[in-house]
């Protein structure tokens, strides 16, 4: 009787193909080529790996809570225009000269 | 010494193990970093339209917020190559209840997606296209991957232990340089 085994569905000989070429990048003792792009992209994940893990040590008090951020840090081109009329420019303080028959 | 590549949390909580993983992440060397993408593409090689990118970062995430444990004595990257094994492993799984769900209703038998194995037919014959003028290569890899099925390597050509080792050689070469990766659909 022929064993199953012996003709395996091509998706699990491709997923045990899988398996024996990570096997082998794991145990392979040469050093690949260092290319560094790619190194800096895998750096790059990460290091996003990383901040996203990072535990926020902040007491509580420090902690940000909604809608406090907005009254402390205001964004100049998120601020909204006012709506109201605008105020009437201020006059100059130096007064027109007197009419002569007041003197 | 401590070895960063290694775990050393021996009775150890998770969030050591975590700390631990951080540190040892955070010093890779960069020929480490490239082995770490290759590992990824492979993996993501098994699930067309995952990438690479989106797996790694995963799997990271995974290994960073304690919710998998680096064992003892078990080497980062292989720690990583596990943790990308078993989110592609779920991911497959749940593909094919899909599958099993819409086939369900229409009464055809329950198999694989078919677009799943013609994925596989096609990276199969790409990597033998690949190695087709180093028949060492094609023996090596098809008697490390009986043993990963589970069955033994009498069908495939016996080599010595010199042309063996030649052949992981050239073998490890072309996956680390990228080349494979860059021949597979």
């Amino acid at each position: 009787m022929t064993d199953k085994r012996d003709r395996p569905d091509p998706i699990a000989r491709w997923h045990a193909t899988i398996d024996a070429l990570e096997a082998t990048v794991l145990t392979a003792p040469d050093q690949p080529e260092i290319d560094k792009v790619e190194a800096k992209e895998v750096q790059r994940l990460i290091t996003m790996g990383l901040a996203a893990a990072r535990p926020n040590n902040l007491p509580a008090a420090w902690a940000r809570r909604p809608g406090i951020a907005a009254r402390i840090v205001t964004d100049a081109g998120a601020t909204p225009e006012t709506t109201e009329p605008a105020e009437p420019t201020p006059r100059s303080p130096a007064l027109p000269p007197r009419p002569a028959w007041h003197e | 010494m401590l070895d960063p590549m290694r775990s050393d949390t021996a009775a150890g909580s998770a969030e050591t193990s975590t700390e631990t993983v951080a540190r040892a992440l955070a010093t890779l060397a960069p020929s480490d970093l490239v082995r770490l993408k290759r590992l990824a593409q492979l993996r993501a090689r098994l699930l067309p339209g995952l990438e690479w990118e989106e797996l790694l970062s995963e799997a990271l995430l995974r290994a960073l917020d304690g919710s998998r444990r680096w064992p003892d004595g078990v080497p980062l990257l292989a720690f990583i190559a596990g943790i990308m094994r078993s989110l592609v492993d779920g991911r497959m799984l749940e593909r094919r209840r899909l599958a099993e769900r819409a086939l369900a209703g229409s009464g055809t038998g329950v198999a694989a997606p078919p677009d799943a194995q013609l994925h596989a037919r096609q990276c199969l014959a790409a990597i033998a296209d690949f190695f087709a003028g180093d028949p060492d290569v094609l023996a090596f890899i098809a008697a490390l991957a009986r043993q990963y099925l589970g069955g033994s390597d009498d069908t495939v050509p016996r080599l010595s232990q010199r042309r063996r080792d030649a052949a992981r050689k050239r073998l490890a070469r072309a996956i680390l340089r990228g080349q494979l990766d860059g021949f597979l659909p």
